[in-house]
């Protein structure tokens, strides 16, 4: 395989950074121009007109829109995203924390989907309209149809209620204090993740492939007498898959929706707990830094998605 | 009547749209009806009956406020529908009047339009919805806008992309020559031959609109008590979830019964319609 042209690389990362910037422009705006004034926020709601005044002229709420931008995304750019208004607090540490622990989950669920949601999205197609098919296409009609916060809590009834209670309904430990307790703990969250992801990616690779296995270079590769299992292993799978890994990128920004959910139903601390927590204490520092870091991963992402795309498939690479 | 019939005869040849349609009809009528069918008033306080067991006077038992849960689930049928319905059709007219003008203009306008799209589309959907639910307050006006602005992004691709294969055809160039208005080429002769693609899109997103709305609305970020909703009867049961589980366990069922025949629906109409657009955007 040739070496992917390094301008083809170049031009996706300057569009992912300008699409960053842009981003960190809207949440900007929208913080700061829709009603619920930060001063308002600190001060609450009976303060005074002159305490509102010098607080915002302490905070650079005076100045004019682009300059406290400017502010903003200079202490951004050198790591500094300010303080927690709610907690008094450095916001990088706490957000490098939440966010390692959201990665162990996504971790987790991602490595066990990849060996659960592709194989049987294979096996599902080559067997198309069979028994075991239908019951694979039923199954993930119903995973795709039922929101995360019910499974999640279906399967705190089933597996830490008073009948099996085998993991712990919520909390959190270090997976470096103690890594079985740590084990038990991330146990449900991915096990929640986990049937999310897999309905959405086994019918993506399924459609993919019924579509691949129908074409004709697959049929002329049978005609040549290539064996069925190499026909299907190294030619349809992988034309299949090429697709399904957008999807899978497609789907982090669903995957980021799934976090929010099951980290707050595990009361598991990640990113996603301290957004909606940001969200509900009105904390528009810390609202900016999460929802800003959340994007950059989101873009990141599908940056990465991009080039293994153009990697896997040489037609788009000079688009 | 013979409309009628081709209708149905089309749905009984697809039958995830045959059976979609049924019980997207029967959600309806509970719907409508819900004040009728609702045996108890889905707000009044019963302290002495606190989580009564499933009895005839109460099908589905008492909640945490001795509230009739049944009637509680028969109105959320509502709520749910309500948020989910006119949030698609936003979506779907504003998107579309987006998707359609910016294609039929072109030039630098579409080229911006499109690019802000991108820009929104790269975004992901909740972390918008939360960031404007945040700064606006929780409400059901509140949770349509945000979940409306994050869908009308695809709308308007796919409105653009219908609107760009027509655009060149003769009766487009045959209108202009006669000196139609621009409203009236884009809504008279673009529309009625760009609108099945922007309709499948739209049926195939309620199902998943009304599975975001339950999910802020469990957020405890979403709609506010004591409105029935289903996502919120599941965030409020949280608390009781060893004691009562059967709690969650209803409004789960009354959200999955209605995301799967939304999704069956959507699934069917795009097989009869089979627009090409989608698949390209």
């Amino acid at each position: 395989m040739t070496v992917m042209s390094p301008v083809y690389i170049l031009k996706r990362f300057c569009f992912m950074l300008m699409t960053l910037f842009c981003i960190s422009i809207i949440i900007f705006f929208v913080t700061m121009i829709l009603p619920g004034n930060v001063a308002q926020v600190i001060l609450g709601e009976f303060a005074t007109d002159d305490a509102l005044h010098a607080l915002e002229e302490q905070l650079g709420l005076n100045l004019p829109f682009y300059e406290q931008y400017g502010r903003w995304i200079w202490g951004v750019l050198h790591g500094d995203f300010g303080k927690a208004l709610s907690m008094d607090q450095p916001i990088v540490p706490l957000l490098l924390f939440r966010l390692k622990n959201s990665a162990v989950l996504a971790f987790f669920s991602i490595i066990i989907v990849t060996f659960i949601a592709i194989p049987l999205g294979v096996y599902a197609a080559l067997h198309r309209n069979k028994f075991s098919d239908r019951a694979i296409q039923v199954g993930s009609y119903i995973g795709i149809s039922v929101p995360e916060f019910a499974t999640a809590s279906l399967l705190i009834i089933f597996f830490a209620g008073p009948v099996f209670n085998i993991f712990p309904s919520t909390g959190y430990v270090s997976i470096f204090d103690d890594p079985l307790r740590a084990l038990m703990h991330i146990v449900l969250p991915v096990m929640t993740l986990v049937i999310v992801l897999i309905a959405h990616i086994m019918r993506q690779t399924r459609s993919e492939m019924i579509q691949v296995m129908q074409s004709d270079y697959i049929r002329s590769a049978r005609l040549r007498g290539l064996s069925y299992h190499m026909v299907v292993y190294k030619h349809a799978l992988r034309n299949a898959l090429m697709p399904t890994i957008t999807v899978l990128a497609l789907d982090v920004g669903y995957l980021i929706g799934s976090v929010v959910v099951i980290e707050e139903v595990f009361a598991y601390p990640g990113i996603g707990r301290l957004l909606v927590y940001a969200v509900t204490s009105r904390d528009v520092p810390l609202l900016q830094a999460t929802v800003l870091t959340v994007a950059c991963v989101y873009c990141l992402v599908n940056f990465l998605a991009d080039l293994a795309y153009g990697w896997v498939n040489p037609r788009i690479r000079y688009k | 009547m013979s409309r009628l019939f081709s209708i149905f005869s089309t749905l009984r040849r697809y039958p995830s749209a045959f059976v979609g349609s049924i019980l997207v009809s029967c959600l309806l009528i509970v719907a409508l009806l819900a004040p009728v069918l609702a045996p108890h008033d889905p707000l009044k306080l019963n302290p002495r009956e606190r989580f009564a067991p499933p009895s005839i006077e109460h099908v589905m038992g008492t909640d945490e406020y001795g509230r009739d849960v049944f009637s509680r689930i028969i109105m959320g049928t509502q709520t749910s529908l309500g948020v989910g319905l006119s949030i698609t059709v936003i979506c779907a007219v504003v998107g579309g009047l987006i998707g359609l003008s910016s294609g039929y203009f072109g030039g630098r306008a579409d080229e911006l339009i499109m690019r802000i799209m991108d820009v929104l589309m790269a975004f992901p959907g909740i972390l918008f919805a939360l960031l404007i639910l945040s700064m606006l307050g929780s409400s059901i006006l509140n949770v349509i806008l945000a979940i409306s602005v994050t869908g009308i992004p695809k709308t308007a691709r796919v409105a653009r992309s219908a609107c760009l294969n027509i655009r060149s055809e003769e009766f487009i160039e045959a209108a202009r020559a006669r000196g139609e208005k621009t409203w009236y080429i884009l809504l008279m002769e673009i529309l009625p031959n760009a609108v099945q693609p922007i309709i499948v899109e739209a049926s195939i997103k309620v199902g998943f609109v009304i599975l975001t709305a339950s999910s802020l609305s469990f957020l405890g970020l979403g709609i506010q008590p004591p409105t029935p909703d289903w996502g919120l009867i599941v965030g409020d049961a949280r608390e009781y979830i060893f004691e009562a589980p059967m709690l969650i366990v209803w409004p789960i069922l009354a959200i999955a019964f209605t995301t799967i025949s939304f999704n069956l629906l959507g699934d069917g109409l795009r097989d009869i319609l089979d627009p090409k657009e989608l698949g390209r955007v």
